[in-house]
């Protein structure tokens, strides 16, 4: 294996690890809050308070399993990327909007 | 069964065992103190039952009278809140307190604590402060205190400790997942058992026969662990954050519904003991905790919690007028009426617990448990195992032996001080704690100073057998009940707990003295890459 190509590697895993470790750790906080936001609250007005602390596990399985899967990681840091912005968008309206 | 492309296969696989080897020594030791805190109620009543010449109920006659006894000697500030509740060897807590912010900043409960004895509702003891202060100078509780506390934030300051214990819900989640993932014949893997004479054949199928029949009770108990450490250190504080500017109590309040309007009148309170008599009548099972909120005042509440009845598996409460004792409504785990996240919280607690059939589904959970600390063990030391040729690899090796046999030895131990010195002024947890690391210590001079690691597996493991058998007649000799006077008072926690220990104590000896067979060390190193081979 050519120098250069095992430096593309090493940099491949560490872009990997970038986002599979604090990115996905970001949405998945930024979705657990941003769910606050968006999920209907329900008759009793607490769903949208409780579900995305419940789910929160659940995510971030999801969504770090995801990122170290999917085999385009210019894809997976698109998708993790946008739920970062989009909830981060949503909340930041809600707080200042 | 999943038949997944070769290169996802082998990620998984990765991911796998990297979750498993980075926290696994960790993850095992969560693990191993859950597995004993499911009986944290029964082990407390066997270190500390009352002496009394009969059984008597923890919520029976005379607890409203010794409410209102206790509140006249009380700070009228700390009415705001009394909460009652059951405790080790039948003991019963008052708690007269209020809602403050604690010194380190969070919501948080100062006031005054009453232990009492049912029988006579005699004080046995007294606390006062916040609740953090007045939870480690319980006495009582001390042993299953020890070890839920070791289970639930490793004894690590919050949050820290909490956000760790998170962090290997999470890990144990997406090892289970991944477990599921990488199974090519998951049906197979069931009940391919090889139990001939070749101990590496023989571990890699115990592990992953155990591992598969055990994978949706990991994924359970890795779930509702992760949310029950995260919850109060992360998705409280970002959905109140969110919803009420970082109000954590605001957001609590919301979720317990609307508070009643506010009167501050003086009235007198509604008699606890038929407030109790009615909850029995209504919801068929034993009340194990009451709130009275607002005591003395014309607002007061009372609300009443109970175990889990037969037929449900979401707990509710019952809520009084404080002041009239009349039912006002059943209420969910959150908000006034039923929903999803309600139920789904609801349901957390009789998972995570396995406390939803009594001492069946408990000790059905213990052995789901146990099956668990093994696939976490037998995983870390087939991993180091098919390494071994690396000196890393080998060090790994003795740490996972010394962590895997040797903190059972130390949680054993640690009762030892607890009944030693529970006469004294010493906290219950600062004894413990000294007794666990003094044993971890000698532990670890015995790991490093132990050349094979059979031989030191089987050193640790007699090591845990004989403390084990020790453990009750320690018990007896600080001045625990005997089996007769248990009986009579009737706690049967005492004998159920020592013949626990005693078989335990038996499989133990067993498995450390038995005889093995052992391979070559070639014969080994072939069987282990052909079942690498297998697996990958």
């Amino acid at each position: 294996m050519s120098e250069a190509a095992a430096n593309g590697k090493h940099l491949r895993s560490w872009l990997r690890a970038l986002l599979a470790g604090p990115l996905v750790l970001v949405a998945a906080c930024m979705l657990m809050a941003g769910g606050a936001v968006w999920l209907p609250p329900g008759q009793a007005q607490v769903n949208n308070l409780v579900l995305p602390i419940v789910l929160f596990p659940l995510l971030w399985t999801a969504l770090f399993l995801y990122a170290c899967l999917d085999t385009r990681m210019q894809r997976a840091y698109a998708v993790i990327c946008t739920l970062i912005a989009s909830n981060a968008a949503l909340v930041a309206w809600h707080l200042f909007g | 069964m999943f038949k997944l492309p070769q290169r996802d296969t082998k990620t998984l696989l990765a991911i796998h065992g990297w979750s498993g080897v980075l926290l696994g020594l960790l993850l095992y030791a969560v693990i191993c103190t859950g597995v004993a805190a499911v009986f944290a109620s029964e082990i407390n009543d066997w270190a500390s039952p009352l002496k009394r010449q009969q059984a008597s109920a923890a919520f029976g006659p005379g607890l409203d009278a010794a409410v209102r006894r206790l509140a006249k000697q009380v700070d009228p500030q700390f009415h705001e809140e009394v909460a009652i509740y059951g405790s080790a060897g039948g003991r019963v807590m008052l708690l007269y307190h209020r809602h403050e912010t604690n010194p380190a900043g969070k919501p948080s409960e100062r006031g005054v604590e009453f232990e009492l004895d049912p029988a006579t509702w005699q004080t046995i003891a007294t606390r006062t402060g916040w609740l953090e202060d007045i939870a480690e100078q319980r006495r009582a509780s001390g042993v299953a205190d020890f070890l839920v506390n070791l289970h639930v934030r490793l004894h690590i300051p919050d949050p820290y400790g909490l956000l760790v214990t998170g962090a290997l819900g999470l890990a144990m989640m997406v090892a289970a997942v991944t477990g599921l993932l990488i199974h090519r014949h998951l049906i197979a893997e069931l009940f391919t058992l090889r139990l001939g004479r070749d101990p590496v054949l023989r571990r890699r199928d115990l592990h992953v026969v155990a591992g598969t029949w055990n994978l949706p009770f990991a994924f359970v108990l890795a779930f509702t662990g992760s949310f029950f450490s995260l919850a109060s250190t992360v998705g409280i504080p970002a959905v109140a954050m969110v919803k009420f500017g970082g109000d954590q109590e605001a957001l609590i309040e919301t979720l317990s519904g609307p508070p009643r309007t506010e009167n501050k009148q003086a009235a007198m309170l509604a008699n606890i003991d038929a407030i109790i008599a009615d909850t029995r009548t209504r919801s068929h099972a034993e009340p194990n905790f009451v709130s009275v909120s607002q005591y003395g005042r014309a607002d007061a509440i009372t609300s009443t919690f109970t175990d889990l009845p037969d037929d449900t598996l979401v707990y509710s409460s019952y809520v009084y007028d404080g002041t009239t004792g009349a039912f006002l409504r059943t209420q969910p785990p959150f908000g006034t009426t039923p929903s999803i996240g309600a139920s789904l919280v609801g349901l957390m607690y009789p998972l995570h617990f396995g406390n939803f059939a009594g001492a069946a589904s408990k000790a059905v959970w213990v052995a789901l448990g146990f099956a668990a600390a093994y696939v976490t063990l037998t995983g870390m030391l087939l991993w180091t195992r098919r390494r071994e040729e690396q000196s890393a690899w080998r060090r790994m090796a003795r740490a996972v032996h010394y962590v895997g046999y040797g903190l059972p030895l130390a949680l054993v131990c640690a009762p030892y001080a607890f009944f030693a010195l529970r006469d004294s002024k010493v906290e219950a947890g600062t004894s413990q704690g000294i007794a666990f690391l003094a044993v971890a210590a000698v532990a670890a001079v015995v790991a490093v100073g132990t050349g094979n690691l059979d031989r030191l597996r089987r050193r640790l493991l007699a090591s845990t057998g004989i403390a084990m058998l020790g453990l009750p007649l320690m018990r007896m000799a600080t001045g625990g009940l005997g089996w007769m006077e248990s009986y009579r008072a009737g706690i049967g926690a005492v004998p159920a707990v020592d013949i626990a220990f005693v078989v335990a104590a038996l499989a133990c000896l067993w498995t450390a003295l038995r005889h093995q067979h052992q391979p070559s060390k070639g014969t080994a190193r072939a069987r282990t890459n052909t079942t690498d081979a297998q697996t990958t």
